[in-house]
């Protein structure tokens, strides 16, 4: 996995030589502290659930504006053939890119957890439920980020691969309404776990059931082997 | 007198190829397509330390994807590539390794700093941590970046990014150096300063430089390869009077055509005689194409003065330009 640091540590300045990393943390946790305060001083329901609830929907919308440049950029800007000539594994590239969005995806759920103080000065939260519940939308931001990563590979215009990213998200979380088609019970079935809204329940209430974890992390290995096969067939 | 411009570069089609120690980059039947078109079409070419070989032809003739072959970017439809030694192959990181590459359009993040850029370079060349700093200091000393070390790429002039990318493409000491069209689009006095530049990063390498500026390979190059349509046409060396071949005009009295041509044929060395047009009235006027080198001339005298009058002998060396312009239009004469 040579030149995983190198292009972690490339990636993260890139993020933060920009304003895109700070504007999306902004945008993420103004709007995540609005729904939370919304929700306890409006509706006095004080739960995390509800606020993993809204985590979970602005991920789907900002994941893509995060992912969108990580392999447009560079096949736009032509970078994508220095880093195909160095010395660097595919492999690395990938997971050093992957990596350097988890941080982000890892700063945002931890600005959110000033929500807990509130909660905990108020009333007596269950923290085991509300790391599950942390643990479990952190599962969900790395699927969003591999599916962003893989699509940003295709593409060589931002715009283009944070549409397509959405797209494929929404799809993803919506696609269990096809059940209610009522094809076949075998279809029915395998949409209802192919959907994020399916499984997510469980997990924003701290659960962590093996089915979702086994289905989350195996998108995410299988899109982020692609993503490295597809840099690989770019030699040919 | 001088005759009119003629091809004096030796016609080589391919190279000679085998094992070669010493070559840092060999290219061997090398053909790539894109689709229906033929980009490369059998390359054969070997590069040494201390070589800087000019690769010039018109647009499409295949530089850059030859360029990027040998870097690793693409693979080839058949044939082989060793850089170092070192076959490339589908993990090809260790002949990777070997090479220092500058793209047409610098490969730069115009979000990083010169300094952060370049950190990123080292890195991933996989320079040992101890030995970064050091290295990049050099590249920055050496191509007169300290000033704009903490500036955003993005915010550099063309020159500037110009050296930064050739600063990279040098960082670590890469026994190869691969340039495509590095001085394109700079103003005059940053193509000087990017030659000068150039010609300091090649020093002791194995260098490989695509140009559509002829001076400039005549300039640079110790030698030059023509291609066109995806074929090595001929390798020159760039420099005046340094060409394979010479053409010598040479005026005879007191002797036909046919004896002069049989004359001048048997002198060793001499690959071609043909009449010109423009003869003198009471003398025969013939051109030669011959090695290069003052014994062929010293030969040719002393054999035309011993057997007819030697009236007039014209060393013509036609420029590089002129060299290439007839290569290609010979090439294309004959449907190559």
């Amino acid at each position: 996995m040579s030149g995983f640091t190198a292009v972690f540590v490339k990636e993260l300045r890139q993020y933060f030589a920009t304003p895109i990393a700070y504007a999306l943390m902004a945008v993420f946790w103004a709007l995540a502290g609005y729904y939370f305060s919304f929700n306890v001083f409006f509706v006095n329901v004080a739960q995390m659930v509800n606020a993993f609830h809204n985590m979970s929907i602005l991920m789907l919308l900002v994941m893509p504006l995060l992912t969108m440049r990580v392999f447009a950029e560079e096949n736009r800007t032509g970078t994508a053939e220095l880093l195909l000539t160095l010395p660097l594994d595919e492999s690395g590239v990938v997971l050093g890119k992957f990596a350097a969005a988890l941080v982000l995806l890892v700063l945002m759920l931890a600005g959110t957890a000033a929500a807990l103080v509130p909660l905990t000065l108020f009333g007596e939260p269950d923290l085991g439920p509300v790391v599950g519940g942390y643990i479990g939308v952190f599962l969900m931001g790395c699927t969003f980020i591999a599916i962003g990563v893989l699509v940003s590979s295709l593409c060589s215009n931002q715009l283009v691969a944070a549409l397509v990213s959405w797209a494929i998200l929404v799809l993803l979380w919506y696609v269990d309404y096809l059940s209610g088609l009522d094809v076949s019970f075998a279809l029915s079935a395998t949409v209802r776990h192919l959907s994020f809204s399916s499984h997510y329940t469980d997990l924003i209430r701290g659960v962590l059931p093996v089915p979702a974890i086994v289905y989350l992390t195996g998108i995410v290995v299988w899109t982020l082997t692609l993503t490295i096969q597809i840099l690989r067939l770019r030699r040919v | 007198m001088n005759g009119t411009a003629a091809p004096a570069a030796v016609p080589a089609g391919r190279e000679p190829l085998g094992g070669d120690a010493l070559a840092r980059v060999e290219l061997a039947g090398i053909r790539k397509s894109f689709g229906p078109r033929r980009v490369l079409d059998g390359v054969d070419l070997r590069v040494h330390a201390g070589e800087i070989v000019g690769l010039i032809g018109p647009n499409g003739s295949g530089k850059t994807t030859a360029l990027r072959i040998v870097a690793g970017f693409l693979s080839p439809d058949a044939g082989t590539v060793r850089v170092c030694g070192i076959e490339m192959g589908p993990d090809s990181r260790a002949a990777r390794a070997c090479i220092g590459y500058l793209p047409e359009r610098p490969p730069l993040y115009d979000a990083l700093t010169v300094i952060a850029y370049l950190e990123f370079i080292a890195a991933a060349k996989a320079i040992p941590r101890a030995k970064r700093a050091p290295s990049v200091a050099r590249v920055l000393d050496a191509y007169e970046l300290g000033g704009v070390r903490g500036r955003p790429i993005g915010r550099l002039s063309k020159g500037f990014r110009q050296r930064v990318g050739l600063a990279q493409a040098t960082l670590g000491e890469p026994a190869v150096l691969l340039l495509d069209e590095a001085t394109s689009g700079l103003d005059p006095m940053q193509t000087v300063e990017a030659r000068r530049h150039i010609a300091q990063g090649s020093a002791g390498r194995a260098v490989i430089f695509s140009t559509h500026v002829l001076q400039e390979a005549a300039a640079l190059c110790t030698r030059v390869v023509v291609m066109h349509a995806g074929r090595l046409l001929a390798v020159d060396r760039p420099a005046a009077g340094q060409g394979d071949v010479q053409q010598i005009d040479v005026e005879l009295a007191g002797i036909d055509v046919a004896g002069a041509a049989a004359l001048l044929e048997a002198v060793p060395g001499v690959a071609s005689v043909s009449p010109v047009p423009a003869a003198s009235v009471d003398g025969v006027r013939l051109r030669v194409e011959a090695s290069a080198g003052d014994a062929v001339r010293e030969r040719i005298a002393r054999a035309s003065a011993a057997r007819a009058g030697l009236r007039e002998l014209t060393v013509h060396r036609p420029s590089l330009e002129e060299r290439f312009v007839q290569r290609i239009a010979d090439a294309r004469a004959i449907g190559e």
